[in-house]
């Protein structure tokens, strides 16, 4: 062998090793399986860790900043089952370290009750989820001087979390002097939060989220898109019509991948497999049952009621306009979120996924919202796309009569207005921008004893 | 002009066998680890196939650079054409991955399995040339007079 030869050989030797290092380290690893798919969609990755928090720091945060978040992550409105340590929504998978990720369950899985009592609402708005707060803590902690490598190996210790040595290096010697950095970019694509009203609770605002990523400068302007988590069960009755509150898409797989790509998965490494096993189980998943009595012969007077009045024609599967749109001018309905979905944000949406088999073309514009079937819709309070209506019973009032501001982000349900009760949550102030409470001024006229019975029709729903 | 003994040399392709052979094994393993996603777990008997092909250089065997080369490239191309993975990242290292082991490929040596799909190989090879060339030579040049029904010039 000529010394020529050695020395390429020893540089193949060196490149191949070297590549092999660089996927281990920014190549997903095989996600953790669950035999059951309800299973899967509580806790399993959709590919969304990518960079997510590192695992080993973000378990240890809220004995760090117990004085901030002294209920842990459920300060935020995450529900943990007994026996789990993860809550619901939050999925674990190694992108060179063990990362943290969101998945389907984050956004669409609520609870009723409290305490024991609880319900677990799987499909259903989370509701009781702030998430914004949520990102607001993980990059205000990352800069609090408290959060340092000392302090996750001493929490670590005391919760029983054991570190090995190898873990400890990387933490201390890769992952923390990253964080920084990562924070960083985070702190800086979260910038336009601050010129909005805050979400709250249940909300979020995917629009400039995507606008953030396009560099469409949202920082520079005051455009809301800020809507209400909505439910994802029984997607088969709706696989025909169009998603979105503006239903701007008329394809399922487009929807979910934007979902996923909005929840932090990356284009180049998304994991269409997951997210397809979770919307084939999401496809038959049966909206909940009331969790009170009902009347039924009041249900029977309500769906007289609820035929009669009109609302079946938009939002029963018979009435022929489930999945379509009805315009602003006749909703009247707060119009911020169907004018930030321009047709430039359209050709935006053209290019996402180009190069891949599964490229959006099916977004456009809309002339207002769409109509939603009604199944379970006792879980889906507040009302309306923006949350702006605390329960049902306020839906079918003037909106002049509506509450202007009401508390929202608690699981006890409110068996006479249909909604939520809340004595303790966020404030809702429908005066702020892009969260109006107008429009949608159906049945409003009806009498007290004929809302009372379509109020109960909507429950059996 | 050598510079290293053979000695040296042969334990050089063992340390690489043992260091790219426990990749494709691992890579085999974590692959089989994708429970109901059949287009990854494709590739966890096809990694296992190149850590064989590994094992057969380490064996000094020529064929063993072949399958290991093939296999390569079968999943340098479901990465990108299937699983959608970005290309560059799969081009490189399966290129670089076979070529490391080329310095070595005239140190090992034929099999007669190796020599009967070299030779099956050959002959579908000469098949397909000869199938061309027949085409080719069947193929009939246009007359500059050919019975034209409409010349440019207006000609009948």
């Amino acid at each position: 062998m000529t010394r020529l030869a050695l020395v390429i050989t020893l540089i193949l030797l060196g490149t191949a090793l070297t590549l092999e290092f660089k996927r281990l380290t920014m190549k997903p690893w095989p996600p953790e399986y669950f035999a059951s798919p309800d299973m899967h969609f509580k806790y399993g990755s959709i590919g969304a860790e990518v960079n997510g928090y590192p695992y080993l720091i973000w378990r240890e945060l809220p004995t760090i900043f117990a004085d901030r978040i002294p209920k842990g992550f459920a300060e935020f409105g995450f529900i943990t089952e007994p026996g789990h340590d993860l809550p619901i929504g939050i999925s674990v998978r190694r992108y060179g370290v063990k990362r943290v990720g969101f998945n389907c369950a984050t956004c669409h899985t609520s609870a009723v009750g409290s305490g024991n009592s609880a319900q677990i609402l799987l499909g259903a708005p989370a509701q009781q989820l702030d998430l914004q707060a949520y990102m607001r803590f993980l990059v205000d902690a990352s800069s609090d001087p408290r959060l340092t490598h000392t302090a996750v190996f001493e929490s670590a210790k005391r919760n029983e979390h054991p570190i090995g040595f190898f873990d400890r290096l990387v933490i201390r010697y890769v992952v923390f002097p990253k964080l920084v950095a990562q924070i960083e970019r985070t702190k800086t694509s979260m910038a336009w939060m601050g010129n909005r009203p805050p979400h709250g609770p249940g909300r979020t605002d995917a629009g400039n989220f995507w606008r953030e990523r396009w560099g469409l400068n949202p920082q520079a302007d005051n455009v809301i898109g800020t809507v209400d988590f909505p439910s994802v069960w029984n997607q088969r009755s709706r696989i025909h019509g169009s998603f979105h509150w503006d239903g701007n898409n008329s394809s399922l797989d487009e929807r979910n991948i934007s979902a996923a790509l909005a929840g932090g998965a990356a284009e180049w490494l998304l994991d269409r497999n997951s997210i397809g096993r979770v919307s084939n189980w999401l496809l038959d998943l049966r909206s909940p049952t009331f969790p009170g009595p009902i009347d039924s012969q009041l249900v029977s007077k309500g769906k007289v009621i609820f035929n009669r009045v009109g609302c079946a024609s938009c939002h029963d599967v018979s009435g022929g306009r489930i999945g379509k749109v009805t315009c602003i001018e006749e909703l009247k309905t707060d119009p911020a979120r169907h004018d930030l979905f321009t047709e430039e944000i359209v050709e935006k949406f053209e290019q996402v996924g180009s190069g891949y088999s599964w490229h959006f073309h099916h977004y456009r514009t809309t002339e207002g919202y769409v109509n939603m079937p009604l199944d379970g819709i006792w879980a889906r309070g507040p009302y309306l796309h923006n949350g702006s209506v605390p329960s049902l019973l306020a839906l079918l009032s003037r909106p002049g009569e509506r509450p202007k501001r009401f508390l929202r982000g608690c699981t006890n349900i409110d068996a006479t207005a249909v909604g939520f009760q809340c004595d303790n949550g966020f404030e809702f102030d429908t005066a702020l921008k892009g969260n109006g409470n107008s429009g949608h001024d159906y049945g409003t006229a009806l009498p007290a004893s004929e809302k009372a019975a379509l109020l109960e029709y909507l429950k059996s729903l | 002009m050598n510079i290293v003994s053979r000695t040296f040399k042969a334990r050089l392709l063992n340390v690489i066998c043992a260091l790219i052979g426990t990749m494709m094994l691992y890579r085999s393993v974590t692959d089989s680890s994708y429970p109901g996603y059949i287009q990854r777990e494709f590739l966890a008997p096809v990694f296992l196939g190149g850590a064989i092909g590994i094992f057969l250089m380490y064996r000094r065997y020529r064929l063993g650079f072949w399958i290991f080369t093939t296999l390569n490239f079968l999943v340098g191309y479901w990465f990108i054409f299937v699983l959608e993975d970005v290309w560059y990242h799969h081009v490189l290292p399966h290129i670089v991955f076979s070529a490391v082991f080329l310095p070595f490929y005239l140190d090992m040596r034929r099999t007669r399995v190796g020599n009967r799909i070299r030779e099956f190989l050959l002959r579908i090879g000469r098949k397909l040339w000869s199938l061309l060339s027949a085409n080719a030579g069947s193929a009939h040049p246009i007359e500059p007079n050919s019975d034209v029904a409409n010349h440019a010039d207006g000609r009948a």
